[in-house]
């Protein structure tokens, strides 16, 4: 082969690898944005679905505890999930959510024996008072609707996480 | 692009300024390695900056998730406690149930295109108003605790 045509030949795989990197460098570049802004979306999510039970336990403590007035007789145990509550991080570091899982657990205890005490207090039955199952449900129906997204401005018929990624 | 290589594919480099003119050789060649550089591209970075896009929104999520669950939770005990007797106070729990799920807060209307809340959220806002008047009624000290 004459050196003339080896050369055109060497140029023409340099053409072809330039070419083959600029698409590697979109595609690349596309995926990523796509992927920081799907993980955004389920961050949202995730960490709203997370607090919103600790924000309605904080909601139903604030009137309790005006409620309560000065017979304080919820005030110990008030303050106790309080301090609780007040050292909850909101980042999702792996210390924070093990303290976060640690924690949360414990408000709940400690929020369910306030609801009992109320009842007593209040001397009715179970089926007139407020339970932890009951504030739950509220808390479920509010945070469990979506699956990883930020939803569209009224759409019926949102397609899930997973179909925008197929279509994508 | 090399002078040597004109004659098969055309210049894309005329010294006129006029519109450069790619012959359909070249194209099919650009093409052809660009697809496949480009699907290359998106399988080889998979997952990359998922994570970091997590991390970065949840503290975000956290707090929405926060002041949405205390709002409710403050109807809640108001409706157990004077619900019965105020018929708006109960609607407005109800209501509230609805307005405030996690589907009508994580809207995109409340977000910029790289899903950072643009101001105040109005449908959280909305809430904060209906709830501190209530609060106003039953517990008012309450009142100066909830933002604007």
């Amino acid at each position: 082969m004459a050196e003339s045509e080896l050369t055109g030949l060497d140029k023409l795989l340099d053409l072809e690898e330039e070419f083959y990197n600029q698409g590697f460098e979109q595609g690349s570049a596309e995926n990523v944005k796509h992927n920081y802004i799907e993980g955004k979306q389920y961050g949202l999510q995730v960490g709203f679905q997370r607090y919103l039970l600790l924000g309605q336990i904080t909601g139903l403590l604030d009137v309790l505890e005006v409620l309560d007035g000065d017979k304080k007789v919820f005030a110990k145990k008030i303050e106790s999930v309080r301090s609780l509550l007040s050292g909850v991080k909101m980042d999702n570091d792996v210390a924070s959510v093990a303290d976060y899982e640690n924690r949360f657990t414990r408000i709940k205890n400690k929020f369910r024996t306030i609801l009992l005490l109320l009842q007593k207090q209040l001397k009715t039955g179970p089926e007139d008072t407020l339970s932890l199952t009951e504030v739950e449900r509220v808390s479920l129906s509010i945070a469990d609707e979506i699956k990883g997204r930020v939803e569209e401005d009224n759409v019926g018929t949102a397609e899930s996480l997973q179909d925008q990624v197929q279509n994508w | 692009m090399s002078n040597s290589l004109d004659d098969v594919w055309g210049s894309d480099s005329d010294d006129d300024g006029s519109v450069v003119q790619e012959s359909p050789d070249f194209k099919k060649l650009r093409d052809i390695h660009f697809k496949r550089g480009y699907v290359d591209g998106i399988s080889g970075s998979k997952e990359a900056k998922l994570q970091e896009g997590f991390d970065t929104a949840f503290p975000l999520g956290s707090r929405l998730g926060m002041e949405v669950g205390r709002l409710i939770g403050i109807l809640q005990f108001l409706d157990f406690k004077y619900g019965k007797d105020d018929e708006e106070l109960h609607g407005d729990f109800q209501l509230a149930q609805k307005e405030l799920k996690i589907d009508r807060v994580l809207i995109k209307s409340m977000f910029d295109s790289d899903l950072n809340l643009m101001g105040e959220h109005q449908v959280i806002s909305k809430w904060r108003r209906i709830v501190k008047v209530h609060c106003n009624k039953y517990a008012a000290s309450i009142s100066s605790t909830i933002g604007n």
